[in-house]
């Protein structure tokens, strides 16, 4: 699947009521977070997560 | 930023690249995070539409990680009635939302969580990214 998108200008996500202790009440500039979404049967989740502080470009 | 549910090999080991973090081998929701790496935050979310038990993990970078881009990779397994999983990527001084459905994916830059959680699928046209799913 290739999906497009365009972000604009971005502004610190405030996460608000449901996210437990420790989760801070609002993201901070840098963090990254992953949320695997809630679920009532069924599967959801990721495995061999990695994150990278950088990005290519996939071919178009 | 990119976001890949399969890691790309290649980029594991690019000279140059920014170093990958291994942030866990398993996030699950109704379940708990598997090895996680020393800076991974983990936490619950909030339940929506009957679902729950939603799982977090965050990554506190210094302020201008994002500048050159980020990657999230994994291997994602959904099935019954999964609705979502989301990659927030840092983007400027904030953040920007890929919400990653069963049958659709979208991008946001929300100031809310709620805001993001409401997004509707939409096409746009400036980059492309490329995802490959495991049922």
């Amino acid at each position: 699947m290739v999906a497009t998108g365009r972000a604009g200008t971005a502004s610190p996500v405030e996460l608000g009521v449901g996210f437990a202790d420790p989760a801070p009440p609002k993201l901070a500039p840098g963090n990254a977070l992953l949320f695997v979404g809630p679920i009532d049967s069924g599967p959801n989740l990721c495995r061999d997560i990695t994150f990278q502080a950088s990005a290519s470009e996939p071919p178009h | 930023m990119a976001s890949r549910a399969t890691p790309g090999p290649s980029s594991l080991s690019r000279p140059g690249a920014a170093p990958v973090v291994k942030v866990a081998s398993e996030l699950q929701a109704k379940g708990t995070i598997k090895n996680p790496a020393p800076e991974a935050i983990a936490f619950n979310g909030p339940d929506g539409d009957g679902r729950r038990a939603s799982r977090c993990v965050l990554l506190k970078n210094e302020p201008d990680t994002g500048k050159n881009g980020t990657t999230w990779a994994f291997t994602y397994v959904r099935g019954g009635a999964a609705e979502v999983v989301q990659m927030v990527h840092p983007h400027g001084r904030g953040q920007v939302v890929i919400n990653l459905r069963k049958s659709d994916v979208s991008i946001a830059t929300p100031s809310t969580w709620s805001q993001a959680a409401r997004v509707i699928p939409r096409r746009s046209r400036s980059c492309a990214r490329r995802r490959r799913f495991s049922r």
